[in-house]
């Protein structure tokens, strides 16, 4: 299950986040990073609970250079698989901030705004996750 | 070294970058006990420009003076650990960044520098004892829903002279 603010509920399934992966933006059509930072991981056996930080950079026209297009938090749950791998079982995405203006390269191939009630902050549109 | 005498390292190590995310995880979203976890109870940390905090009662003082989620939503980011430990006490050395909300978006506040002395207490956990920031840069405008950095003698000495 991964929560993203520009769907308007939570993507459950393969089917469902490999169609909004492909809904994303990707190089070389767009160049953004996601950056995550402060991983609090807590392992209860088999599965794992962990908060982090997130901020992603993208370029600007406005300001003719890379800036922060959003920062937030994600609150993941994990579970170890039967061929010993981590995956996710589920990610919740609270954006507390975003700007308004959309990335340069993005901005021809943005999904089309429907802030979800994940979305945390109210600052500025929404051109993503 | 032998495995054990590795593996603690390992375990130090992580327990140290425990503590380090704790505090800023502490501070952004207003988790007050897990903040003042992160302290010795003789701790220091001494902002440029801020009140100098020693102990649990100032450092609590400071924790609650400052802004958290929901009411401003900011990350103190940490990067870049640079860990030597020796016996019971750790150095470190990190970047940090503070992110904030600006009416056009989010931007970096400020950037700098953690110089943090931590040790290792009877629990097994590392507490910071001593963390003396080296601020480097601060963006002027205030972001939304906070005040602008003080413009405190203090701190435009700080600015112009970084501490070693």
């Amino acid at each position: 299950m991964l929560g993203w603010t520009v769907f308007a509920g939570p993507l459950s399934g393969h089917d469902r986040i490999r169609a909004g992966f492909r809904a994303h933006t990707h190089a070389p059509d767009a160049w953004h990073k996601h950056l995550l930072a402060q991983p609090q991981i807590s392992l209860h056996g088999d599965t794992a609970r962990v908060h982090s930080m997130f901020f992603r950079l993208d370029p600007y026209v406005s300001t003719a250079g890379p800036e922060i297009y959003a920062f937030g938090r994600y609150i993941d749950t994990l579970l170890r698989c039967a061929d010993g791998r981590w995956r996710f079982t589920g990610r919740v995405v609270e954006k507390e901030a975003a700007r308004a203006e959309a990335p340069a390269l993005a901005a021809d191939r943005r999904t089309s705004p429907t802030a979800g009630s994940l979305t945390t902050g109210d600052q500025g549109a929404d051109h993503g996750n | 070294m032998g495995i054990e005498e590795r593996l603690k390292l390992l375990e130090d190590e992580q327990s140290i970058l425990d503590t380090l995310y704790a505090y800023g995880h502490g501070l952004d979203y207003g988790q007050e006990d897990a903040w003042i976890d992160c302290w010795t109870e003789d701790a220091v940390l001494d902002w440029p420009g801020r009140a100098f905090m020693r102990g649990h009662a100032e450092l609590r003082a400071g924790f609650r003076a400052h802004s958290h989620a929901p009411a401003m939503y900011h990350k103190h980011v940490v990067m870049a650990p640079l860990i030597s430990i020796a016996g019971d006490t750790a150095t470190v050395r990190s970047m940090f960044a503070r992110l904030d909300r600006y009416p056009d978006g989010p931007g970096i506040r400020a950037f700098g520098r953690n110089r943090d002395t931590l040790v290792r207490c009877a629990d097994g956990r590392w507490r910071l004892k001593e963390r003396l920031p080296e601020i480097e840069a601060v963006r002027a405008q205030a972001p939304l829903g906070g005040e602008p950095f003080p413009d405190s003698p203090a701190m435009r000495q700080a600015l112009v002279t970084p501490a070693r």
